[in-house]
C-alpha cells in the first residue's frame, strides 16, 4: 500500500543567474512499512528532498502525498499538526531541545499534540534505546550516540506514519553508527515502521529494501535490493 | 605588548562588523552613558555658574562687608589667609539735591565713595555715561530720574555734605522711653544718634527732629553717569544713591567700610573671624553690653563671641551657591544629586555592557577558543573584550560629550524659569529685587570632561571585567565542542508535571529555568529598568521632601485660604505689630487682607490629659534613649513630671471666628460646641459664660466662668526629632516615630487641661479652654498643613483675645503673626513697609506668593524635571539593554525554535510559549527589583532621615504601575519585533544553518 508519493518535485534556491536547482522533477513513491534509502554524494539534493518530504521545506514545484494528503497544500498550522502526528525526523546533528532532559525530549511531539503522556510507552522507548540511566540528563550531558538515540526515541514515540532519517550515523563512530542503524532497522522490522534513510554510505544504503540514487537533483537509480515482506 | 594582540584585535573587529546590530546597541548604550555623565558634571557647574551670575547681577560679587573698621582692623582683615582682595567704601553723608523730583520724600543725595573695583563688586550697572574716574565726578541712581528729576549727564551738583543726626525729644526728667524705628535702630528719648544708611526722610514732629552736621566735604561734582538703582537702595530712603570714586588708603583715626573677596576654597569661619576683628577694638564694658543683647556667633570650634548685628554682612546667597553659606543644604543636595546620578548611570551602563558581553559569550568563546587552540593566551583573550569596549568608548566619548552639552543646554532652557523664580524669591527685598534676565552659558571645565572620560572608562571597564575573565577561562576543547559554560546539573523528570502541564508550559518553564545565560540577561534588563526608575522616583521625592523641609523650615504649610495675596508682612507680636496691623487693615490702599497667627510653645498640657496610646508611645520613645531602662530622674521629667514646666508644650493656631466655624463645621463638630462671638447659634450657654451674650462682650463681668472652645488637630507624632533627650546617659537611637490618632483623653465639652506657667509669679494658671472636637488634616488643609507632629490647638480669634486680655502671662510663647494683603499700584504703604526690617536687617515685607509656597513648588519642579530627564535617559539605556537581551535570547534560541517547528509546533503554540516565558521573566524581574529597591529605599530613607530628620515614605504607586506597564509592554513589543525579525529564512535553512 502506497504511503508516500512525490510527484515532479523541484526545488530552486536563489534567483536569476545565482539560481541553483537542488531538485529537478523528482518523482517516486514509498510503500507502507518499506525501508528506503536515498543515496547520493554531498550536494546532490538528498537532504533537500528529505526536508521537503518531512514538510519542513516547501518544493518550488510538485506535490508530496503522505497517506493521500497533499502535505504542502495544507496551511502552516495544519502542516505543523500533520508533521507532529505523521512524521518522525532524525537528523545528523540530533536537533534535540537543549533545555529538556531525555524523557521530555522524547515525549515532546506527543505533548505538543496536546495528548496525555503515555508513561508506559515512554518507559518502553527509553528502555529499548538503552537510556534508562540517562533520563534526567540534558542533551549536552550525553554522548553523540546517546543523543541520536534520544532523537530516534522522539521520532518513534508517537508512532508516526513515516520516519525520515538524515545521515543519522554521519556524526558517529562506526560502532555507534551500527547500533543506531540496528535500532532503526529493528523499528522497521519489528513495528513495520516506514523508514526513509538519507545517506552517502553505500554500505548503509544497501541495508534498505530499496535504494534511490540521486545526483545533481535527479533520480539516477531506483533499485529494489530486497523484496518487501 | 600590543603587538602580540594584533591578531586578536583584528579578529575582534571582524566580529564587531559581522554583528553590527549588537555592536551598535552596545555603542548606543555607551553613548547614552557618556551623554548622561556629561550632563551630570557639566550640568552641575552650569547651574552653579548661572545661579552665581544671577546673584552677582543682583547684588554683586563681593563676599563680605565689614562696617566701621580702623586702619589696624583693616590690616587684620587683609591678613586673614582666605582674603584675596579688599576695597574701601566710604559713607560720605548726604547733600541737598535741588533737582529732586520727589522732594517731600527724597530731598537728598546719599553719597558713597567706592575705591578701585568696588563698582564692579557691588554690581553697579551704568545706564548712561560712565563711572566716576576722578575727583569731582559722580554717578547717580536712575531712581532719581524715575521719580521726576531732570538731572542728566553733564549737570553739575553743588555738594555740601552732612551727616544726619536724629534727636529724640525728652518727655521729662525721668523719661526712660525710646522710639523704635526698626529693631536695629532704637533711639532713647533725649538721645542724639547718627541715622543709619538708607534712612527715610522725616519732616519735623513732636517726637524727634533730624539735625545736620556738616562733614567738610564740599565742592562741585559733575554727573558723569546714570546707574541702575543699586540692589541696596530702598525705595523709601531719604536720599538717592550717588557714588564717587575714592582712595583705598586709610588715614590715621579714620574708619571705613571694608568690602572683601575671598578664596572660597579656604574660607571656613569667616563670620566669626571678622566679628572677632570688629570686637578687638571694643572695651570689656562694650563687650559686656553686647553680650547682654544676646546676639552671638559660634565658630566651628564651638567658641562663642558676642556680635553687633549689621557690622559684618556676608553675601550669603553667593556663598551658599559656592557651598560656603550659612546653610550647607544646597551644596549637600547638589553633591547627593551628583553622586546619586553617577551611581545610577553607572549601574544602568554596567548592566547593559555586562549583558552584551554575556550574550555574545558563546560566539566569542568559539572564535577565541579557536585562537586559543593555536596559542592565544588568557591575557590575549581578555583583551578581546577590553579592546571592543575601548574601541566603542573612543567613538562614543566625543559624540557623547557633544550630545551631553546639548542635553545640558536643553535642560537649562527647561529649568531656567524655575531657577529665576527661586533666585527672585530669595532676593531679600521684594520691592527692590531686580528683574534679572540673563542668558545661561554652558560651563565646560576641562577637568569635568576628564572626569566624564574617567568615569565612563571606569564604568565600561568594570562591566567588561567579569565577561573578560570568563572568556579568558574558556579552553580550546570546550569552546570548539560547544560545551563552554555547560553545567553538570541534571533535571529529574517530573512526570506529574508532564502529565498535567501543556507542552507550551513545560517548554517555557525549562527554557527559562535551564537557559540561564539568555534568561538572566532579560531579567537583569527589566529588573534594572524597574529598579533604577523606582529608585529615581523615590529619591527625587525624598529630595523634594528635604528641600521642602529645608526651604520652608516651617511647622506649618499654608493652604489655599492664604493664596492670592500680593504681599506678606510678618512681625513678632507686640505693640509695634499691632500698629502696623491697624495701619494695613485700615489703609485705603489695601484692597484685601487676611491675617495669619500661630504661636509655638504656647501652653502646657497636663500629662494626664493625654490618651493612653499617646502616653504609651511617649514611654516607648523615651525608652529608646535608655535601652537599659528609664532612669527615675528622666521619668520625672518626661513621663511623670514633677514640675509643671515639664508637662508637654502645645502650639496654637488662631483663626478668625468665621474661619474657626468653617473648620469646625468641616470637621463635623456639633454646632452647640462651637464658640460663636455673636452668640446667635450658641445653644448651650453653660459652655461659655452662662450668659446669652458673646464672650467678647463683657456683660456681667463674670469671666471666671467663661470658656473658650478649642479644636485639636487629631494627628500627633512622637519621634526622635521632636522629643530629643541628650542628657542623663541617653543614647541617641536611630530615627523612631510613633503616630497617634486622637492624642487626648478628654470628652467633647470637657476642659482640655491647658495651662500657662507664670514665671514671674512662679505659679500655674489653668486656662478655661474646652474641647470642642478634633479636626483632621483634610478638614484643615485649606488653612494649614501641619508638619511637626506636635499637639496643635486651634482657637477662635475672639477667644484668643479674651485669653490675652484676661490671662496675659509672661511665658515662653513665640508668636508668629502675619498679614497677607494686596494693595493698589504704587502704594506708599507698601514702600513704607518695605523699609521695616528685623534685627538682622531683613525686610519684613515679602512677596506673598513666594513666601507662602513658591519656593517649595519651584524646587520640587526642578527636582522633578531633573529626575524625569534622567529617568528617561536611564530608561533609554535600560530599554536598549532589554531589546538587546531579547534579541540575544532570540538568536540563542533560533535553533530551538527551528527544532520545535520541525516537530510540529504551531504558531499559536509558539505564541503561548513566548507568553509563558515572558510572564515568568517578568515575575522574576519584578521580584528581584522589589528586593533591591526595597533594600535601597530602606537604607536610603534611614540614611537621609538620620541626616535631615523626619522624612515620610511615600509609595509612588502611579510610577510603580507605570513602570511595570512600560517594562511589560516593551518586553512584549521587543519579543514581537525580534521573533518576527529572527526567523526570516525557511525552517530547513535554519536547521541547516545551525548544522553547518
Amino acid at each position: 500500500m502506497e504511503l508516500l508519493r512525490c510527484e515532479n518535485i523541484s526545488k530552486v534556491y536563489g534567483k536569476g543567474e545565482a539560481a541553483v536547482r537542488a531538485l529537478d522533477q523528482v518523482s517516486f513513491s514509498v510503500e507502507k512499512g518499506e525501508f528506503v534509502s536515498i543515496i547520493g554524494p554531498s550536494g546532490s539534493g538528498k537532504s533537500t528532498l528529505l526536508h521537503i518530504l518531512g514538510g519542513v521545506d516547501k518544493p518550488t514545484e510538485g506535490k508530496v502525498y503522505i497517506d493521500g494528503t497533499d502535505i504542502h497544500g495544507l496551511s502552516e498550522d495544519k502542516l505543523a499538526i500533520f508533521r507532529r502526528r505523521q512524521i518522525g525526523l532524525v537528523y545528523q546533528f540530533y536537533n534535540l531541545m537543549p533545555v529538556l532532559n531525555v524523557d521530555e525530549n522524547i515525549a515532546l511531539p506527543h505533548l505538543l499534540d496536546g495528548r496525555k503522556l503515555d508513561e508506559e510507552r515512554l518507559d518502553q522507548v527509553v528502555e529499548h534505546l538503552g537510556l534508562s540511566d540517562r533520563r534526567s540528563h540534558l542533551p549536552n550531558q550525553l554522548s553523540g550516540g546517546q543523543q541520536q538515540r534520544v532523537s530516534i526515541g522522539r521520532a518513534l514515540y508517537s508512532h508516526p506514519a513515516i520516519l525520515l532519517a538524515d545521515e543519522p550515523t554521519g556524526n558517529l563512530d562506526r560502532k555507534t553508527g551500527e547500533e543506531i542503524m540496528s535500532l532503526l532497522k529493528e523499528s522497521n522490522k519489528r513495528y513495520g515502521q516506514t523508514l526513509i534513510l538519507i545517506t552517502h554510505d553505500e554500505g548503509l544504503a544497501m541495508q534498505a529494501d530499496r535504494v534511490i540514487g540521486i545526483e545533481d537533483g535527479h533520480i539516477v537509480r531506483n533499485e529494489r535490493v530486497r523484496a518487501l515482506v | 605588548m600590543m603587538n602580540n594582540k594584533k591578531i586578536i584585535f583584528q579578529v575582534t573587529r571582524t566580529y564587531m562588523k559581522k554583528n553590527m546590530g549588537r555592536t551598535l546597541t552596545t555603542f548606543a548604550g555607551i553613548l547614552v552613558m557618556v551623554v548622561l555623565m556629561t550632563a551630570v558634571f557639566v550640568g552641575k557647574d552650569t547651574v552653579i555658574q548661572f545661579m552665581t551670575d544671577v546673584i552677582t547681577e543682583n547684588q554683586g560679587s563681593w563676599h563680605a562687608q565689614v562696617y566701621g573698621l580702623d586702619q589696624a582692623q583693616v590690616q587684620a582683615v587683609k591678613e586673614l589667609p582666605y582674603v584675596t582682595e579688599t576695597e574701601v567704601s566710604r559713607p560720605l553723608g548726604y547733600t541737598l539735591f535741588a533737582q529732586s523730583g520727589n522732594p517731600d520724600e527724597t530731598p537728598y543725595l546719599e553719597l558713597k565713595g567706592y575705591s578701585g573695583e568696588l563698582f564692579d563688586w557691588m554690581g553697579i550697572h551704568v545706564k548712561e555715561g560712565r563711572l566716576p574716574e576722578a575727583e569731582g565726578e559722580l554717578i547717580i541712581s536712575e531712581r532719581a530720574i524715575r521719580e521726576g528729576s531732570t538731572i542728566q549727564v553733564g549737570d553739575v551738583i553743588e555738594v555740601n555734605a552732612f551727616e544726619r543726626l536724629l534727636h529724640a525729644f525728652s518727655k521729662g526728667e525721668d523719661d526712660q522711653g525710646f522710639i523704635v524705628f526698626s529693631q536695629k535702630f532704637v533711639v532713647g528719648h533725649g538721645e542724639t544718634v547718627k541715622v543709619p544708611d538708607h534712612f527715610p526722610y522725616y519732616t519735623p514732629n513732636n517726637d524727634f527732629e533730624i539735625l545736620r552736621k556738616e562733614t567738610g566735604l564740599r565742592g562741585s561734582y559733575t554727573v558723569v553717569g546714570i546707574m541702575e538703582s543699586p540692589y541696596y537702595e530702598m525705595s523709601g530712603q531719604g536720599g538717592y544713591m550717588a557714588l564717587v570714586k575714592t582712595d583705598s588708603a586709610i588715614a590715621d583715626g579714620e574708619t571705613v567700610n571694608l568690602v572683601l573677596q575671598t578664596d572660597l576654597g579656604k574660607v571656613d569661619d569667616m563670620g566669626f573671624d571678622l566679628n572677632e576683628i570688629v570686637n578687638s577694638a571694643r572695651t570689656e564694658e562694650e563687650l559686656d553690653k553686647l553680650r547682654k543683647n544676646g546676639h552671638s556667633i559660634v565658630a566651628t570650634s564651638g567658641e562663642h563671641i558676642p556680635v553687633e548685628n549689621g557690622r559684618v554682612v556676608v553675601n550669603d546667597m553667593l556663598l551658599t551657591v559656592a557651598g560656603k553659606g550659612t546653610d550647607g543644604t544646597l551644596n549637600l543636595l547638589m553633591m547627593f544629586f551628583q553622586a546619586f546620578f553617577i551611581v545610577l548611570i553607572t549601574a544602568a551602563s554596567l548592566v547593559l555592557i555586562y549583558n552584551v558581553f554575556n550574550l555574545s559569550f558563546r560566539e566569542r568563546s568559539r572564535y577565541l577558543g579557536m585562537l586559543s587552540s593555536v596559542g592565544a593566551t588568557k591575557s590575549q583573550k581578555k583583551w578581546s573584550v577590553y579592546y571592543e569596549i575601548l574601541l566603542l568608548l573612543a567613538a562614543a566619548l566625543p559624540l557623547g560629550i557633544l550630545l551631553g552639552l546639548l542635553v545640558v543646554k536643553g535642560g537649562m532652557a527647561l529649568l531656567l524659569p524655575h531657577f529665576t523664580r527661586i533666585l527672585g524669591m530669595v532676593a531679600d527685598n521684594v520691592i527692590n529685587a531686580r528683574n534679572v534676565d540673563l542668558e545661561c552659558h554652558i560651563v565646560v571645565n576641562p577637568l569635568n570632561l576628564l572626569l566624564v572620560a574617567a568615569f565612563s572608562l571606569l564604568a565600561t571597564w568594570i562591566s567588561a571585567m567579569i565577561p573578560a575573565r570568563k572568556i579568558s577561562k574558556v579552553g580550546p576543547i570546550e569552546s570548539i565542542r560547544g560545551n563552554e559554560g555547560a553545567k553538570s546539573k541534571t533535571y529529574k523528570t517530573d512526570l506529574r508535571k508532564m502529565r498535567k502541564s501543556k507542552a507550551e508550559s513545560l517548554i517555557a518553564s525549562a527554557s527559562v529555568t535551564r537557559n540561564a545565560h539568555s534568561t538572566k540577561g532579560i531579567v537583569r534588563s527589566i529588573a534594572a529598568f524597574l529598579t533604577l526608575t523606582l529608585i529615581t522616583a523615590f529619591a527625587s521625592k525624598l529630595f523634594s521632601d528635604i528641600v521642602e523641609q529645608k526651604g520652608n523650615n516651617e511647622n506649618l504649610i499654608s493652604g489655599s485660604e492664604y493664596q492670592g495675596y500680593q504681599y506678606a508682612f510678618y512681625l513678632d507680636g507686640g505693640e509695634e505689630a499691632e500698629g502696623y496691623r491697624q495701619e494695613i487693615m485700615s489703609s485705603e490702599e489695601v484692597t484685601k487682607y487676611k491675617e495669619t497667627y500661630y504661636a509655638l510653645y504656647s501652653m502646657n498640657l497636663w500629662m494626664d490629659r493625654f490618651s493612653k496610646e499617646y502616653f504609651e508611645s511617649r514611654e516607648k520613645l523615651v525608652g529608646e534613649y535608655f535601652p537599659g531602662g528609664i532612669p527615675e530622674e528622666i521619668r520625672k521629667i518626661y513621663l511623670e513630671p514633677e514640675y509643671e514646666m515639664n508637662h508637654p508644650v502645645v502650639n496654637k493656631i488662631v483663626l478668625s471666628d468665621e474661619d474657626f466655624r468653617k473648620v469646625a463645621k468641616k470637621a463635623g463638630v456639633r454646632k452647640e460646641f462651637i464658640f460663636d462671638s455673636q452668640g446667635a447659634d450658641r445653644q448651650d450657654g453653660a459652655l461659655s459664660n452662662g450668659q446669652d451674650g458673646a464672650l467678647s462682650e463683657k456683660q456681667d463681668g463674670s469671666w471666671e466662668n467663661a470658656r473658650v472652645p478649642a479644636l485639636i488637630y487629631d494627628q500627633a507624632e512622637l519621634s526622635t526629632d521632636n522629643l530629643e533627650i541628650n542628657f542623663g546617659g541617653a543614647i541617641k537611637p536611630s530615627y523612631t516615630r510613633y503616630q497617634v490618632k486622637h492624642p487626648l483623653a478628654c470628652e467633647v465639652g470637657e476642659n482640655v487641661g491647658l495651662f500657662k506657667y507664670d514665671y514671674m509669679e512662679d505659679k500655674c494658671v489653668s486656662l478655661p479652654i474646652y474641647f470642642a472636637g478634633y479636626v483632621g488634616a483634610d478638614a484643615f488643609r485649606d488653612f494649614y498643613d501641619i508638619r511637626d507632629g506636635q499637639i496643635w490647638v486651634i482657637l477662635p480669634e475672639s477667644g484668643n483675645r479674651f485669653l490675652k486680655e484676661h490671662y496675659d502671662i509672661a511665658g515662653m510663647e513665640i508668636d508668629s503673626w502675619g498679614i497677607l494683603f494686596s494693595a493698589k499700584e504704587d502704594s506708599g504703604l507698601v514702600r513704607r513697609l518695605s523699609l521695616v526690617t528685623d534685627e538682622f536687617g531683613n525686610s519684613m515685607l515679602h512677596s506673598a506668593e513666594m513666601s507662602m509656597q513658591d519656593f517649595q513648588a519651584a524646587i520640587s519642579q526642578i527636582v522633578k524635571i531633573v529626575a524625569t530627564c534622567f529617568t528617561l535617559l536611564v530608561a533609554v539605556i535600560c530599554l536598549l539593554n532589554l531589546y538587546n537581551s531579547v534579541m540575544g535570547r532570540r538568536l540563542a534560541l533560533l535553533r530551538e525554535q527551528a527544532i520545535l517547528q520541525s516537530l510540529g509546533m504551531t504558531k499559536r503554540q509558539e505564541g503561548r510559549i513566548l507568553f509563558y516565558e515572558n510572564a515568568r521573566l517578568m515575575l522574576w524581574a519584578v521580584l528581584w527589583s522589589a528586593g533591591i529597591t526595597a533594600l535601597f529605599v530602606f537604607s536610603f530613607h534611614r540614611f537621609l532621615s538620620a541626616r535631615f530628620g523626619r522624612l515620610i515614605f511615600h509609595m509612588p504607586t502611579g510610577i510603580v504601575l507605570a513602570t511595570l506597564a512600560v517594562s511589560g509592554a516593551c518586553l512584549v513589543l521587543f519579543t514581537k519585533i525580534c521573533y518576527h525579525k529572527g526567523m526570516e529564512g525557511s525552517l530547513s535553512e535554519e536547521i541547516r544553518n545551525e548544522n553547518t
